[in-house]
């Protein structure tokens, strides 16, 4: 792997190994709840923290941290989960990956596949509201406290993302099971 | 089926971790091997310097407490009144076992002289409480966490410099022309005051019958006076 170049000053070190210990733990957490387990979790994580060491001179502001990190980490998901996908129908193909006799391993994984299909439609606030209301457990005045927004707003775009969701996966899944 | 139930459930999964589970499968220290194992990142050694500082600072709060008692009050109070100080050191951690009261200037190193081997002197904890004759009582412990408490004294806190205007603001809040004090509470209370402050070498003399009671300060012979508030 290419090492970044990276601004050597012990203030820059010290604020994201501080940010490292703050954030660990909810990190571990948005890795399962995209990914759906925890066996991708641990390489997850360390690699959405890799990637962020690597980007850190470019952060702008201490508030916006923790979003960026729930969006990097979004999208290390989809990369993991993508080519863990290629290597299983690789293995299937090859032979070597052995499924129960209902399949019910082939069927999870679509599922969760269909879902991360879904979650990388979503913008960036989309994606905090998630986190926020199903992993972090807020209410809507944390919520709305967390991302400058009323409430009534957040309760309203969660109704609107929960719908939006539901109809991608449906749509998602009679395709899957149509093909 | 719902679909969005398999939000819901990741959701549920992630959420029913617990730091425990997380550490288990990823420590911190691993994380931080891992990012530090791919690129320039380096952990800051300055917990190091931390904990070096935090046992310094544990090790000159134990040489305050000595030096306090053996050196400092003399310089600032006491050389004043040119009144020798001394303690009560008692051979064990109880106020029933026998005690002698030592000069300071003879308990400038380890506080009381409880005629222990070096190796026994260097596991033993001195104890600095108030005696309920406003004299400083030296109790040994070899108990990790024991404290005043447990021989039922307020403790004494020695400070460089002894608080004695904030000690005798505080000890005329103690008197109250409402409340019905008893003697005892008011000597307790008294040896509260003389040992948060860490002021030594005064003297509480309790004068009082059993009834309401308040207390006199002497500021000239160092002494505090219980007597009957009528």
């Amino acid at each position: 792997m290419e090492m970044p170049r990276q601004a050597n000053d012990r203030a820059s070190h010290e604020e994201f190994t501080d940010f490292v210990r703050q954030y660990r733990e909810d990190a571990f957490r948005y890795a399962v709840f995209f990914s759906g387990s925890t066996t991708y979790a641990d390489e997850i994580v360390a690699e959405s923290f890799i990637t962020l060491w690597s980007k850190w001179p470019q952060r702008k502001s201490s508030r916006n941290l923790k979003s960026w990190l729930v969006a990097i980490i979004k999208n290390q998901t989809l990369n993991t989960m993508t080519s863990e996908r290629a290597r299983k129908s690789r293995e299937m193909r090859e032979g070597i990956a052995i499924l129960d006799q209902h399949g019910r391993q082939e069927l999870a994984n679509d599922r969760i596949l269909i879902l991360h299909e879904c979650i990388s439609t979503l913008d960036e606030e989309e994606i905090q509201l998630l986190v926020l209301c199903y992993v972090d457990g807020l209410n809507y005045e944390q919520i709305g406290a967390a991302l400058n927004l009323t409430p009534g707003a957040v309760s309203m775009k969660l109704t609107r993302l929960r719908r939006h969701l539901k109809e991608k996966i449906e749509y998602l899944e009679s395709v899957a099971s149509n093909g | 089926m719902d679909s969005f139930k398999t939000v819901q459930k990741n959701a549920r999964l992630a959420q029913k971790l617990s730091s425990s589970d997380i550490n288990r499968r990823l420590s911190e220290d691993d994380l931080l091997g891992r990012i530090e194992a791919v690129t320039d990142f380096r952990r800051p050694s300055e917990r190091n310097y931390l904990r070096l500082l935090a046992s310094l600072a544990s090790v000159a709060a134990a040489v305050v407490v000595v030096v306090a008692l053996s050196g400092s009050f003399p310089s600032t109070l006491d050389r004043r009144h040119n009144v020798a100080l001394s303690v009560r050191c008692f051979t064990t951690a109880s106020l029933n076992s026998s005690s002698e009261v030592m000069p300071m200037r003879q308990t400038r190193t380890l506080g009381c002289n409880w005629h222990l081997s070096q190796d026994a002197v260097l596991s033993v904890r001195s104890i600095f409480c108030v005696l309920n004759d406003g004299q400083v009582g030296v109790f040994p412990s070899r108990r990790r966490g024991a404290t005043c408490a447990t021989v039922g004294l307020p403790p004494f806190t020695p400070t460089s410099v002894p608080q004695l205007d904030a000690m005798l603001v505080q000890l005329a809040k103690i008197n109250s022309r409402t409340r019905c004090d008893h003697p005892d509470a008011l000597v307790t209370k008294a040896g509260i005051t003389l040992g948060r402050y860490g002021v030594a070498n005064w003297r509480i003399k309790n004068s009082s019958s059993e009834g309401c009671s308040i207390v006199v300060i002497d500021r000239e012979k160092r002494q505090i006076t219980i007597v009957d508030r009528n």
